[in-house]
């Protein structure tokens, strides 16, 4: 069974998950500060950590930032309140491998925790169209800059198909791949969203504040 | 507060060196080294303090009074020179110079912005120069007592006549400052003047002792008044950031009136439709993140990214369904992008009607030359060929609706496949 440690500062929200997911993964422990988080990770060795992006002492993106480096192995989804994009795209730069937000259904939330386990990455519609998004100024507004790994068609492709609301299995289908190769181009798409040479992306988050 | 430290620090530089020429001038000490040394002396000071200080076309460059009198740039300019050029001449520049001010003063339009203070000393330095100059080659007319007397009371006098107008109401901490180093500048220079007259016309004998019992007092006054000074600055500064405190405040209280609180008290009193709660719940949440966002929740209809959202809001509204917005790229709204759009609308109540409760995306693409809309839902699905054909929803709405405009429709379902409206517009 999936282990699993919820990190969030309502205990209302933590007991909520508990209960609700009690039949499908094993939540083996719970945090409500940032402090408390990264030393329960530290003690019980968790598959996948549920990260809430908003809390005080600097949030999910504060966990990440402390326990990746020491415990590369956990894997991290991120809580978030509100489907926006702009709320969550520093936490999955930093590492976590998609987020869901906090209306999700019981069953659905556990099939996201189970596919993170497997190193699988949680992609909504919006975050796939945010993603396009970026990389689509990235493209038109400078010249191509070779240094800068733009995304492939195949990639593009398989975004808008996620943005226009088909889940992995459809979009392989549609494509005539396995549901294996989709989740590897979301996992290279991924992995190109953290590099630090993101202009784009760095512009983005400065116009809005997100750095300091 | 570490600049304005700075600021005062060098404000105390400049009047302790123009003290100091004044009172070498008056105690008739000859320059060490020919009587250039000190024209030269006043002018690198002058130069420095200008470059620090630089010229602001609407304030002026000492007092702002002839910028604020003068009808043109020109004769603005022509004003200066005659002020400059006639001042060794028994003073008689800077005396009228001091009555401009004073009429400015009365007549109490402080409208005008207020001269940095650097730029007002080193103004001074450089006439002071030419003064010194023309001294230096024996063309000065007046006895040296009355010119300089009348010089250091005029100009004094018209620093801080030109200041004490726009002190009145300030507001502005920049400008407070200025205004107040100016303010002290004029009255060190009118009291130095005044004593410069009663040392000479009155012959008191003892002049070194009367000029360091002006300088002492001076040195008294300003550690009385740089305190006093240094605290109105600080109220000031922290009185301005309450205000903007509690603009902040009201602001958010307002949000949280018109929309979470009405909202709150909505949902308690119909907490037994789920429907209807869920639906109120997204739509407050749709606006606060707006609000969060900074996005503006009133649609800007130049934009396409932006009337999408509102149009997929008013669907959710109405019909109690969910729809995924997501947008790549924006368009300008011309007829073809609102064909597009109404096109969209009717496709995404068609999903909501037919689809009832199952998820709805919409997915816009702009692309340089076209324009390609996605309407998606996860519900039953339906046969194409086997729509009634007294039902012309999808056939008149979308498809003819996309082909009048010089775009074109296509809609794919198979019973049980959910359903996918693909618009596609051609930009012009």
């Amino acid at each position: 069974m999936t282990r699993v440690v919820v990190v969030d500062d309502h205990t209302l929200f933590r007991s909520g998950v508990r209960a609700e997911l009690s039949e499908q993964v094993e939540v083996v422990g719970e945090a409500g500060t940032v402090a408390e988080a990264v030393r329960v990770i530290a003690d019980t060795h968790p598959d996948v950590v549920l990260l809430d992006v908003h809390m005080p002492d600097g949030g999910g993106l504060e966990v990440i930032r402390q326990v990746a480096p020491r415990q590369p192995s956990v894997r991290f989804l991120g809580l978030s309140v509100s489907d926006a994009p702009e709320d969550v795209i520093e936490l999955v730069r930093a590492g976590a491998r998609g987020y869901v937000t906090k209306t999700i259904a019981p069953a659905e939330l556990a099939d996201a925790v189970t596919r993170v386990a497997n190193g699988d990455v949680v992609l909504s519609p919006r975050l796939a169209g945010f993603v396009l998004n970026v990389f689509a100024g990235a493209s038109h507004e400078q010249p191509r800059d070779p240094e800068l790994d733009l995304l492939t068609p195949r990639e593009i492709e398989v975004l808008e198909l996620i943005a226009r609301g088909y889940l992995y299995k459809e979009v392989a289908h549609r494509l005539g791949v396995s549901t294996r190769t989709v989740e590897t181009h979301v996992s290279a798409v991924l992995r190109k969203l953290r590099l630090p040479n993101r202009h784009q992306l760095a512009r983005w988050a400065n116009q809005r504040r997100l750095v300091d | 507060m570490r600049a304005s430290l700075r600021t005062s620090w060098l404000a105390g530089v400049a009047v302790a060196l123009i003290g100091l020429a004044c009172s070498a001038i008056s105690l008739g000490a000859r320059p060490p080294s020919g009587a250039w040394t000190l024209p030269a002396v006043a002018l690198l000071v002058g130069s420095t303090l200008l470059a620090a200080g630089g010229y602001e076309p609407a304030g002026g460059l000492y007092g702002g009074v002839i910028t604020r009198l003068a009808p043109g740039r020109r004769v603005a300019w022509a004003c200066r020179a005659a002020v400059v050029l006639t001042a060794p001449l028994a003073g008689a520049g800077p005396a009228l110079y001091a009555e401009a001010a004073l009429f400015d003063a009365l007549r109490g339009d402080s409208t005008s912005a207020p001269v940095d203070w650097r730029t007002t000393a080193g103004t001074g330095m450089l006439a002071l120069a030419g003064v010194l100059a023309a001294g230096a080659a024996h063309l000065t007319v007046g006895g040296s007592t009355v010119l300089w007397a009348i010089l250091l009371i005029g100009s004094g006098l018209a620093l801080f006549w030109g200041a004490a107008g726009i002190l009145r109401d300030q507001d502005d901490y920049e400008a407070h400052d200025h205004t107040l180093l100016r303010t002290s500048l004029g009255l060190t220079l009118a009291i130095g003047g005044v004593a410069l007259v009663l040392t000479h016309t009155l012959h008191f004998h003892h002049v070194g002792a009367t000029v360091a019992a002006t300088a002492t007092t001076l040195a008294v006054l300003a550690l009385v008044v740089g305190p006093w000074w240094l605290r109105t600055r600080r109220l000031l500064e922290a009185e301005r950031i309450e205000r903007v405190r509690a603009q902040e405040r009201a602001e958010l209280a307002d949000q949280l009136h018109d929309s979470v609180l009405q909202t709150l008290a909505l949902i308690q009193r119909r907490a037994g439709d789920a429907a209807a709660v869920t639906n109120l719940a997204r739509r407050q949440e749709r606006d606060l993140r707006d609000w969060l966002l900074g996005r503006s929740s009133t649609v800007d209809p130049d934009s396409l990214a932006s009337s999408l959202r509102a149009i997929a809001a008013g669907v959710e509204d109405q019909h109690g369904v969910e729809i995924e917005v997501v947008s790549v790229g924006d368009a300008p709204v011309d007829a073809r992008v609102q064909a597009l759009l109404a096109a969209t609308r009717e496709a995404l109540l068609n999903a909501a009607r037919h689809a009832p409760g199952a998820p709805v995306s919409v997915f816009v693409r702009c692309e340089a030359g076209r324009i390609t809309a996605y309407v998606h839902d996860r519900g039953p699905g339906f046969d194409p060929d086997a729509i009634p054909a007294g039902r012309h929803g999808v056939r008149d709405s979308i498809i003819a609706r996309m082909r009048r405009n010089g775009g074109d429709a296509e809609i794919r379902t198979a019973p049980g496949a959910g359903c996918e409206v693909v618009l596609t517009m051609e930009r012009r």
